[in-house]
């Protein structure tokens, strides 16, 4: 359906990505993962015509598309975009957003157009806000209008932009839910995302795209489970493992909350171990860095153990020898063993650190 | 605190000012007699004349401060004021204005002497013919018969001759500053009077010339033969080794000794009601002025909505012509925009009437036209890019998606989006439209601004006419104000009402 080849694209002189080939087959769900920057979304934007490719060719069913003179207007109408930031026209209604394209562009007659549009809606669930603005919907509701309104035109290929980024965890349920459905229906799909488990339960076809170029393509279980290059490995474990390095007074304790809360969506780790492991993260913090007048420094990994369902941490850290009963640890220590399954310090002299404590929390 | 009312303030501000001025300044001063008292005074004068070299060449008048208006009738405006302790003109000027101002004394002593003249092009041959005229009027007493008429006799109504005359040589230009009464003026229905009017129209007949007058401020009237746009210029002007190097004039015609005009400080001053009522006789009733000033409201009208119509239409259009990625009107957006922005209002209104058109006799209402046009459709064609630029490119990209073209996208997707902010920037601009509009004066066109100006001359009326138009240009602009707030209200409405919006959907109306 889709061909790409030998694609390539610079901006300003730099190169953003190079060497892309690819096919989309007809039913094809296809997932592009990769570390932020690697030109993901650019790729995207590529296959529907809204940036230039420097170098390099796009097919739709066998007709070339970067050819000069090439005719847009027929991805416009075989391929159909839902965008990270939903982009829905500000100015219409719900009805109006979807209708819109059904009338203006297809010509369809208003009645028709409506009765189309309000199957759709109701298929994702928006029937009942048909007369509300965009500004008055929450994002979850936004983004499922902008699939609503990508439907309507009927494509071929949907192409999907980090369709749940820019959604809150509680929101991304009804939107993935919706990507599912038309998955199920049989549309071809490509879809790029971070979110592991959504892109692992949907696609069939995994496209993972670092430095600037395709590393490595195959399906979700030898991407995530065994894959062949060792990048592939790296990104892979990445998903699973948490991993702080605290080497100063100002690292971003506010950030690292952030990092912990995504890691436990990506691997739907309980509330309850989480909020176990925000405080033991708090302790440390305190017990090691903050506290003492030392510059002391941290490094802590954490690993999802989905067989015995727990969390498995190694932290290492520098500053004095670890003793249970020293009064600075008076407060902190205790709660770390509460708060803990199971608990251990050991002497580590290696690396510039001292002690060793090893964790478990089910 | 207590809110206070904006309106009511605002008219209490112009009726207090009013009323103040009606009142002389109550402090006493010493009556000037001589030169000798003027030394070190403040003096009002014409500016383009030569009176402010001749203050600074009498010895008499050593240290004194010097300001420059546009007319005498400011000049007197500002002597009445106390602005002012004297001001400087020609004797029969002089003598015209304290016959109709109460108040105002002569000095015997007067100053430098000299004579009034007509101007030509340098080397121009009509001089001659002209020269040959006048010679033949002096001799026949044509002359003398024009001073009676105009200066030392006149009668009520007084009028030049009609030009009944065949004018087979065909027709000259002469430009007039048409400010000093009795020698050049206009009268309530803008015809051309005056003795040296008299006396060129009657040269004319002489030669079998046809004449078409042209008025403007006293600065532009040499230039005025320079730049070959009139073939005689006249208004007062006296003969000057400077002017001389400029022009060429004819034969003198009428003495012109300079002298100063002081407030008589023992007059009376009469009381502020009966002043008010005389003011508003001489400025509305007598000789139907308020006429004068109806034509000068319509071509204020005039002045501000044809060019906001044709700003809209030619800015509308170059926006949607750049639109579409060609480089010229991007180009031509870019360095009109860029030219008007370095440049104030006046000057580019005389830049279009003298410069662009220069040497075509094109009337100085379609150079205003012109003028404020392009100003305001380059007003239109920024706010326009300006609008549709600051919208989320999203929703471009989301219409490209979907298939919309690059104009289609415009129409159903980015100007509606746009259209409230656009009305909304663009009052600025329109209100800025109207204010300029009385910069027309300098260009001579007849707006409400000139002809109430031109009646203050006349009447050496000095307030009501200010108020009156301060008062008139504060409605009209109101009136745009909420025109243009309700257009945005018009707009911005929406339509909240279920069933409405589904009928009109199933219309098409998306």
């Amino acid at each position: 359906m889709i061909k790409v080849e030998s694609l390539r694209k610079e901006i300003n002189g730099r190169e953003i990505f190079h060497d892309i080939n690819l096919e989309v087959q007809d039913k094809d769900i296809v997932g592009i993962i990769g570390p932020s920057g690697t030109g993901k979304s650019l790729l995207l934007r590529c296959l529907m015509r809204l940036e230039q490719p420097s170098g390099g060719k796009i097919f739709y069913d066998d007709e070339e598309i970067t050819a000069a003179g090439a005719d847009i207007d027929k991805v416009h109408m075989k391929a159909g975009m839902v965008f990270q930031n939903f982009n829905l026209f500000n100015h219409m209604t719900v009805i109006e957003n979807v209708m819109s394209g059904l009338v203006h562009l297809q010509n369809k007659n208003p009645d028709d157009a409506y009765a189309d549009a309000c199957r759709i809606l109701n298929n994702v669930g928006m029937l009942g806000q048909a007369y509300r603005y965009p500004d008055s919907l929450s994002n979850g509701q936004k983004q499922r209008v902008a699939i609503a309104r990508t439907l309507a035109m009927n494509p071929e290929v949907i192409l999907m932009d980090e369709p749940t980024s820019s959604l809150d965890p509680m929101m991304r349920g009804e939107v993935e839910s919706v990507i599912r459905m038309i998955a199920d229906s049989g549309k071809t799909m490509v879809v790029v995302s971070h979110e592991m488990e959504l892109i692992r339960q949907l696609c069939n076809k995994v496209v993972f795209l670092n430095n600037g170029t395709i590393c490595e393509i195959g399906s979700p279980e030898k991407i995530f489970e065994n894959p062949d290059k060792d990048a592939t490995r790296r990104f892979a474990r990445a998903l699973r493992v948490l991993e702080f390095n605290i080497e100063s007074k100002s690292f971003d304790f506010l950030g690292m909350q952030t990092t912990i809360s995504e890691f436990a969506y990506r691997n739907a780790i309980s509330k309850e171990i989480i909020d176990r492991l925000y405080a033991i993260m708090e302790e440390l913090s305190q017990m090691v860095i903050i506290q003492p007048h030392a510059e002391n420094k941290m490094n802590v990994t954490f690993e999802y153990n989905k067989k015995e369902n727990s969390l498995d941490g190694i932290v290492l850290f520098s500053g004095t020898e670890f003793d249970e009963d020293d009064p600075a640890y008076f407060i902190s220590w205790p709660i770390i063993k509460m708060r803990a399954s199971e608990v251990s310090v050991e002497r580590y002299k290696a690396d510039g650190y001292v002690n060793k404590m090893t964790l478990k929390l089910k | 605190m207590k809110k206070i009312n904006v309106k009511k303030l605002i008219c209490f501000i112009l009726i207090v000012s009013f009323a103040l001025s009606f009142t002389a300044c109550g402090n006493k001063e010493k009556q000037i007699t001589s030169l000798e008292d003027l030394k070190g005074k403040r003096f009002g004068v014409q500016s383009g004349t030569i009176y402010d070299k001749i203050i600074a060449s009498t010895p008499e008048f050593k240290g004194a401060k010097v300001n420059y208006l546009l007319s005498s009738a400011d000049a007197l405006a500002f002597l009445m004021a106390g602005k002012s302790d004297a001001f400087i003109t020609d004797a029969p000027i002089a003598k015209s204005l304290v016959a109709q101002q109460q108040g105002l004394i002569i000095l015997d002593e007067t100053l430098n002497s000299t004579e009034y003249a007509m101007a030509f092009n340098k080397g121009d041959e009509l001089q001659y013919e002209v020269n040959a005229v006048i010679e033949k009027f002096k001799d026949n007493g044509t002359l003398d018969q024009l001073t009676n008429k105009w200066i030392t006799n006149p009668a009520a109504t007084i009028n030049v001759v009609q030009q009944t005359w065949a004018g087979t040589r065909g027709t000259i230009i002469i430009c007039i500053s048409p400010d000093l009464e009795p020698i050049c003026y206009l009268d309530e229905n803008e015809n051309p009077q005056g003795f040296e009017t008299d006396l060129a129209l009657r040269i004319a007949k002489e030669l079998d010339y046809k004449v078409k007058f042209v008025s403007t401020n006293f600065e532009d009237l040499l230039g005025s033969v320079e730049s070959d746009m009139a073939d005689i210029a006249l208004g007062a002007v006296s003969i000057t080794d400077e002017r001389k190097a400029q022009v060429d004039f004819s034969k003198p015609y009428l003495d012109a000794s300079i002298v100063v005009v002081v407030k008589d400080v023992n007059a009376e001053n009469a009381p502020i009601g009966d002043s008010l009522k005389n003011s508003i006789k001489k400025y509305f009733v007598e000789e139907d002025r308020w006429q004068i000033l109806l034509s000068g409201i319509t071509t204020t009208l005039e002045l501000v909505i044809i060019p906001i119509v044709v700003g809209l239409i030619l800015g509308t259009g170059l926006f949607l012509w750049a639109y579409t990625g060609a480089h010229i009107p991007a180009a031509i957006g870019k360095v009109v925009s860029k030219f008007l922005s370095l440049v104030p209002g006046s000057t580019w209104l005389l830049f279009v009437f003298y410069v662009i058109f220069l040497g075509n006799n094109m009337s100085a209402f379609i150079a205003a036209l012109v003028a404020f046009s392009v100003s305001f459709s380059m007003d239109v064609y920024g706010i326009i890019s300006g609008s549709i630029n600051a919208i989320d490119p999203g929703q471009k990209e989301a219409a490209y998606s979907m298939g919309y073209s690059k104009f289609g996208a415009l129409f159903h997707i980015l100007l509606p989006q746009a259209l409230p902010n656009i009305v909304a920037t663009l009052r600025g601009p329109c209100i800025g439209e109207i204010k300029m509009t009385a910069l027309v004066e300098f260009i001579a066109v007849g707006d409400l601004q000139t002809n109430s100006d031109i009646i203050r001359s006349n009447t050496l009326e000095p307030f009501l006419p200010i108020v009156f138009c301060t008062v008139i240009y504060a409605l009209i602009i109101f009136i745009a104000t909420k025109i243009i707030d309700l257009i945005i209200r018009k707009i911005n409405k929406r339509v909240d009402d279920e069933a409405l919006i589904k009928e009109r959907l199933l219309e098409g109306k998306i």
